[in-house]
């Protein structure tokens, strides 16, 4: 159960579905963007029962690749004996994945439940061996559950915590050990690089390209307190310049990747999305154009 | 020695009470900065908990002023925080088949008092509540007519087949004359700039239906009789006593009006009237409204 990048080749840029945008999605018609397009959605918003959003999510499995990116997981706060919360949780999400096949399924390396509550955001992790540990048993307990190795997604750190190594190092120990691959997020890398004053270069010349198997985009904002020091990691405005660029730096540096733009707040329509998601996708080919000249293929 | 377990329980005193004492250890670089920064984990949790309860709750809302709902949702927040990894349903009545936080939103208003003189605010987030977690139920297989003809083909005695009313149905009861005042909000369908005139809510008991067919949330009017027939018939399976408990209701329910509700996600077969309970009648209308199953 080792994660391979290499199966997922075909996945050109892709966009978080929304529901707003299920009808946009299933009436597109344009062959190329067929082609390569991808939709991405957040797991916890299908934990009911059945419905209209289940049905639209089916139809859409149908027409695209769909990928599972789970936001509650708390993989960082795995115990010996699993809380009935995070378990129940894990429950949901093996139904959901048995039912749609998603092509990716991924997590966070993050923590967000304690024995009786969700705080329903994504909290940090000292950088710990420690801590390194309990993400791989929470990693493992993913995986064995849903039978298949997962991607996980670096945080956005906003400030520093005790740390034994860096959080390239962390990450790629963890997704060592696991079996699991590297979702990167540049946008996070970015907010965090701006935040803690970390190096992105450094960081991304420490990651396994084979094991990266996506990379997100998407957009910040910045804390009305602190506008020069503090960088929120909001998904509620487009994709900044600066995110653009080190997207276009990461893809140099590790290859062609699949990459999904995130926009969870203050979304445009479905239109404007796809402008943002093509510039993606104008990116992707680029790199992919020069493996293959790279590697002698002619198309 | 501070150990990971120290660590995620002093981050959730933080979460929870927004005391960072015991973090301190865990920052090379406390400051008053830090603290501030530390600040965005704790609101990003309360921002997406007060709006899942907006996104739940949407005609509470729209009831009350910006600042009062935030107070409400804050201090429900606090008091009772998700309990389950998704907000899907955070702030709803536990289900025998959900998971959900065990004192509602709903509940928490109840003893708030903000909004005792609002009693209808309460019918009003009922409404919301069955509403999306009937839209969100399990689809299944109902009873049809051709079904029936051929239970009854094959000489079977339908009286003593088990049936209950489909799962995603729920009865509703009512206290105040709202149901109109709930649909314009919920699917804006009052007229412009209407303000809904909430100084004059009548009380008046009202039994609602709600049930899932085909993606859409279908609603019908009960009268106590056809309220009492189908609550007995989900508690004993059984038609014959749900009918016995049904004719011995007097009837009550006076002054119903057809309504005519339409919209995507939202509509009605037929309503009550005043007309005497029959057992055919009921059964043909829970059989059309793929509200009956059998049970095994």
């Amino acid at each position: 159960m080792v994660f391979d990048s290499k199966n997922h080749t075909q996945l050109g840029a892709g966009i978080n579905l929304k529901p707003q945008h299920y009808n946009d999605a299933l009436d597109v018609l344009d062959p190329v963007l067929l082609e390569r397009l991808w939709f991405e959605v957040h797991t916890e918003n299908y934990f009911v029962a059945g419905g209209p959003r289940l049905s639209y999510l089916q139809a859409i499995a149908e027409k695209y690749p769909l990928s599972f990116h789970g936001v509650g997981g708390s993989l960082g706060s795995f115990t010996k004996e699993p809380y009935a919360l995070t378990q129940s949780h894990l429950t949901q999400v093996v139904e959901l994945v048995k039912r749609f096949n998603p092509i990716l399924v991924s997590e966070h390396a993050t923590w967000s439940t304690s024995h009786d509550t969700y705080f329903a955001d994504l909290l940090p992790l000292p950088r710990t061996q420690v801590a390194l540990s309990n993400l791989c048993d929470g990693i493992d307990r993913y995986q064995n559950a849903i039978g298949r190795s997962i991607l996980v997604e670096n945080p956005t750190n906003y400030l520093h915590f005790v740390a034994d190594m860096d959080e390239a190092d962390f990450l790629m120990e963890a997704i060592k050990r696991t079996g699991a691959g590297l979702l990167l997020d540049v946008n996070n890398l970015y907010l965090s690089a701006r935040n803690t004053g970390i190096d992105p270069i450094t960081y991304l010349n420490a990651l396994d390209p084979e094991r990266v198997g996506e990379i997100h985009i998407a957009g910040f904002d910045t804390d009305k307190n602190f506008p020069d020091a503090l960088l929120i990691d909001s998904h509620g405005a487009p994709v900044d310049d600066a995110v653009w660029q080190l997207l276009d730096t990461t893809l140099k540096m590790l290859g062609s990747k699949p990459v999904l733009l995130e926009r969870d707040d203050n979304i445009p329509s479905f239109q404007n999305l796809l402008t943002e998601r093509n510039q993606a996708q104008h990116l992707i080919q680029q790199y992919e154009s020069l493996e293959k000249i790279a590697l002698g293929v002619t198309s | 020695m501070t150990s990971h377990h120290d660590f995620l329980v002093a981050f959730e005193q933080y979460m929870k009470s927004g005391n960072s004492e015991n973090l301190i250890p865990f920052l090379p670089n406390s400051s008053e900065q830090a603290s501030s920064f530390l600040a965005i984990y704790r609101n990003g949790f309360l921002k997406a908990s007060i709006s899942s309860l907006e996104s739940n709750f949407p005609c509470i809302k729209q009831l009350l002023s910006a600042d009062h709902f935030f107070y409400l949702a804050r201090t429900y927040v606090d008091h009772y925080p998700p309990a389950s990894a998704s907000l899907v349903g955070y702030g709803m009545k536990k289900r025998s088949d959900g998971t959900t936080s065990n004192i509602s939103f709903l509940d928490y208003l109840q003893t708030e008092e903000s909004i005792k003189e609002a009693a209808w605010l309460l019918d009003i987030g009922l409404l919301d509540q069955v509403w999306l977690q009937t839209l969100n139920a399990k689809k299944e297989v109902a009873l049809t007519t051709i079904d029936v003809q051929k239970k009854i083909g094959n000489g079977e005695d339908l009286s003593s087949l088990p049936m209950s009313l489909i799962d995603s149905s729920q009865v509703v009861c009512l206290s105040f004359d709202v149901f109109e005042m709930w649909q314009a909000l919920r699917f804006n369908t009052s007229e412009q700039n209407a303000t809904p005139n909430v100084q004059m809510i009548p009380a008046r008991q009202c039994y609602l239906l709600f049930w899932q067919q085909k993606d859409q949330v279908q609603v019908k009017e009960l009268s106590l009789a056809e309220m009492n027939f189908v609550q007995t018939l989900n508690a004993t399976l059984n038609l014959e006593q749900a009918e016995k408990a049904a004719v011995s209701i007097d009837f009550q329910n006076k002054d119903f009006q057809n309504k005519d509700f339409q919209n995507k996600d939202f509509q009605n077969i037929d309503s009550s009237d005043e007309r005497k309970f029959e057992l055919s009648f009921i059964f043909a209308e829970l059989l059309n409204g793929a509200l009956l199953k059998t049970i095994p």
